[in-house]
């Protein structure tokens, strides 16, 4: 359990920005490539572009750190990426990530948060632009 | 090997990638990260679930799998998504990730395919739920 600050759907800053970097180890694609049980060699020895690339969700998953910068995300909901691949990710880059929060609204008593995402490997290769949104919580707001 | 262009038309159905769901796969760090509605059953009952649920994610993953035996590297450097999870995953679920290319539009860049994505369970419920393209070279 993470012990950052809660996040409270009401003190959400739109226009909140925020940043995270991490290094795409061997390790990480071989974990990431068990987990989802796809073995493709292109992840995990060669692929047509050179060495391993990451699984592209791989990109997309790690974006989920952004919020924890800041904020406690136990209990959060995944439920929507808009997602755009423009670049494999190179095994053994330091890829950075940014975040910035452009919406917010409540929906059928839920609390949904919209964040805008790119990663960047440490070489400046654009590698995806993503928009996730999120529910705060499962459970909905006492009426 | 990636479908060839000319055997591509609209209504195709691509080749699905089953799965099986198990809590030791959905609670990994990589997929639960430090989130416990992912691996905690007494958290999830808290949340008003009957059980962990996986991360939305693991579908997408499941779904881009897909597409990356149906277009090959295309898919890792022009590929997009857009998914909605619009039920919950457990352990236990058979997950079946299916395709169906609803248009192709050639320019001068390659061609441009869209295709209706989606994953569903064995009891025959979509759990996620969208759309993606891909132009091929």
């Amino acid at each position: 359990m993470d012990e950052k600050q809660p996040l409270v759907f009401e003190e959400m800053p739109i226009g909140e920005e925020y940043a995270d970097e991490y290094v795409l180890t061997p390790e990480m694609a071989r974990e990431y490539a068990e987990g989802i049980e796809d073995a493709n060699p292109w992840y995990l020895e060669q692929s047509p572009f050179g060495g391993p690339v990451a699984n592209p969700i791989l990109l997309v998953a790690q974006h989920a750190r952004l919020f924890k910068t800041k904020y406690s995300t136990a209990g959060n909901v995944h439920t929507r990426h808009e997602t755009q691949f423009l670049n494999p990710a190179r095994i053994g880059k330091t890829i950075k990530i940014y975040g910035k929060l452009v919406d917010k609204y409540i929906k059928r008593g839920r609390e949904y948060l919209v964040m805008e995402c790119r990663s960047v490997d440490e070489d400046g290769v654009e590698l995806c632009r993503d928009r996730r949104t999120i529910i705060t919580r499962y459970a909905k707001r006492p009426e | 090997m990636p479908i060839a262009v000319e055997e591509l038309a609209i209504g195709r159905e691509l080749a699905p990638i089953v799965k099986q769901m198990s809590l030791e796969k959905m609670s990994r760090p990589l997929m639960a990260g430090s989130n416990p509605i992912h691996f905690d059953p007494e958290f999830a009952a808290k949340a008003g679930l009957p059980a962990p649920i996986a991360t939305g994610v693991m579908s997408s993953a499941y779904l881009s799998e897909m597409l990356t035996k149906a277009f090959g590297i295309d898919w890792l450097r022009s590929g997009s998504m857009d998914v909605k999870f619009i039920r919950p995953i457990y352990a236990g679920d058979t997950v079946t990730a299916r395709g169906r290319v609803t248009s192709l539009t050639e320019s001068s860049t390659g061609w441009y395919i869209a295709v209706e994505i989606w994953c569903e369970t064995q009891r025959g419920e979509p759990v996620t739920v969208g759309t993606a393209s891909v132009v091929v070279h």
